[in-house]
């Protein structure tokens, strides 16, 4: 439950920079949010409203507060600890709507800035890039996607640069032939259409310096070492850990294993992407020794699981997991147990379905 | 909105391997996971990447309810997968239904929006130098013991840190040699281990100056 809590005049809800997961509604008296511009030249102040929430993206994004909340005159406030947040958001999805809206509005903002100082509001770039694409699908002889690109060019722009090339493609992909080598050379296409040319990966720019720029008055060149030259070093954690759902799929689980356990044993991490493919690993290298009937290391890891990520998706079918384990370990009493359990979490879906059935099959055998 | 009225509505299926949408194509849509596994890739250097691998219940290409811009990466399904699709004319009646969906969003928005605040920082900076030490300040700030960090090594290129700059890869590397020289850091091709966090951030102070100051 959310409790109310008074702040007199002149007093600090938060400081800009605290760390805290609290939600606050303001409920009578008055607050102001100070805040610092992005490029630091000006100080903002902005009044809360009655009734307003404040604090919400920094508790729930899990960063720095951005602004320091100071209260103007005797106030009550509404503090909510981000799960009761949670619950009271589910109930009262307008406010969620209104609260959405805002944040988009404010995310488009921020894009547009960055995509301004960037230059890259160009429609002409996106579509070279699509071309890109699909062209390198088309290399690497994944006709399908390469087909879905080119078709999406046709379709997005069918007055654009490289129809004609678009169109030639697509035939030639249909007509099953392989990467026509008689046409000119995409880059050389580009320079011609655009006098110059330019990578774009998603939302990172870059011109890439022609050999002339790279003139005498740069210092030597980088200083770049190959500690371990063994290692792929272009394979990312998301890579590594791809590779092992192939094994997985491929019902290869005991190779499966060994690379989850390449990811598990990643020490700096690059973001919340990374930390949940760590979560993914140790449950999928759990469910691989299910698979082989390593029913103790299944158990471990599992067990692991549930005790580092308690607020994962994939707790439910983590228990029923171990449950078949012990099932398997012939130690019925706990399989049981367990599948009760599971059979109890909500919502009720197929896994609770299932979980009841073992622990009836079970209690009557 | 019952899930299964939901689906009939704005169910849609893919079939391994089966390309949902390509990177730089100008997207509406957005997607929810019902069931299967679905790949994120980007190309890179002339290299397919997986960038993440999402399951059900995970939201996809969010971004296209904002305003219909190419896509950032591309989606593949894994297995056969089957997704709610959306789009801004039917957001609402999807968010009013399911506002547990609703809820996540928020939480993906707000950490979207620090994100994007945090480059555009970054690029409203005046001065090379300190871009480039803010651009380190940034990634280190994923850490969780962040404010104790000294020496850190950062999963990113001197390519990557040109793209978060903003820069010519040329004059960014400039910078980053000149720094390596003096040894306060070492570069290697995929990574870069910064010596002491607090000259970065004595460079950046410096030239992120307070109003009044």
């Amino acid at each position: 439950m959310p409790v109310p809590r008074k702040y007199s005049a002149g007093s600090i809800i938060y400081f800009v920079n605290d760390i805290g997961e609290d939600i606050f509604v303001l409920q009578q008296g008055r607050v102001v949010l100070i805040s610092t511009s992005l490029d630091h030249k000006e100080d903002i102040k902005e009044d809360v409203q009655r009734g307003e929430f404040f604090g919400v993206k920094s508790a729930l994004g899990h960063y720095p507060r951005e602004e320091t909340a100071q209260v103007l005159s005797d106030s009550l406030v509404l503090v909510f600890k981000v799960t009761e947040f949670e619950a009271f958001s589910v109930k009262n999805s307008r406010i969620v709507l209104q609260m959405l809206k805002v944040f988009s509005s404010q995310l488009r903002k921020v894009h547009k800035s960055v995509r301004q100082i960037l230059g890259e509001d160009s429609a002409l770039e996106s579509s070279v890039e699509l071309m890109r694409v699909a062209e390198y699908y088309y290399r690497q002889n994944k006709t399908d996607h390469a087909l879905y690109a080119f078709d999406a060019y046709i379709r997005h722009y069918p007055d654009g640069a490289f129809i004609d090339r678009a169109r030639r493609m697509s035939q030639s992909i249909k007509k099953g032939e392989p990467f026509p080598l008689d046409v000119p050379k995409l880059d050389e296409e580009i320079e011609r259409v655009m006098g110059h040319t330019t990578i774009r990966f998603g939302d990172n720019s870059q011109t890439i310096p022609s050999a002339n720029s790279m003139g005498a008055e740069l210092e030597p060149p980088p200083m770049v070492g190959f500690d371990d030259p063994t290692q792929d070093n272009d394979e990312s954690l998301a890579d590594v850990y791809a590779r092992g759902l192939d094994l997985f799929a491929q019902s290869r689980f005991a190779q499966a294993i060994e690379v989850f356990e390449q990811v598990l044993q990643t020490k700096t991490l690059n973001g919340d992407a990374e930390a949940k493919i760590l979560e993914k690993a140790l449950y999928d290298q759990g469910r691989s020794y299910l698979k082989i009937s390593q029913n103790d290391s299944a158990i471990e890891k599992l067990s692991q699981f549930l005790k580092k990520y308690p607020r994962s998706d994939n707790q439910k079918k983590a228990m029923l997991f171990i449950a078949l384990a012990y099932e398997q370990k012939k130690e019925i009493a706990r399989a049981v147990g367990i599948y009760e359990k599971v059979a109890q979490m909500p919502p009720k879906d197929k896994d609770s379905i299932q979980a009841e059935t073992k622990a009836k099959k079970l209690r009557g055998g | 909105m019952q899930m299964g009225n939901l689906y009939s509505k704005f169910g849609k299926t893919f079939k391994q391997g089966e390309i949902i949408f390509c990177e730089f194509e100008p997207g509406n849509d957005f997607y929810l996971i019902q069931q299967g596994r679905v790949r994120i890739t980007k190309i890179v250097k002339d290299k397919e990447k997986t960038m993440d691998i999402l399951g059900a219940g995970d939201i996809f290409g969010e971004m296209a309810i904002l305003e219909e811009q190419p896509r950032s990466a591309s989606a593949v399904a894994v297995d056969n997968v089957s997704v709610l699709h959306f789009n801004r004319e039917n957001f609402v009646s999807l968010m009013t239904s399911q506002p547990q969906l609703a809820h996540k969003l928020l939480v993906i928005f707000s950490k979207r929006i620090y994100d994007a605040k945090r480059r555009l920082m970054i690029l409203l900076l005046d001065d090379l130098q300190a871009k480039v030490a803010d651009v380190f300040l940034m990634l280190s700030e994923k850490e969780p013991n962040y404010r104790d960090l000294r020496q850190i090594t950062l999963d990113v290129s001197l390519d990557g840190v040109a793209n978060w700059c903003g820069e010519p890869v040329d004059k960014v590397q400039q910078v980053i040699n000149h720094w390596v020289k003096v040894g306060k850091m070492d570069l290697y091709v995929d990574r870069i281990v910064i010596h002491n966090l607090n000259d970065y951030k004595r460079i950046v102070q410096a030239k992120r100056k307070t109003p009044g100051e």
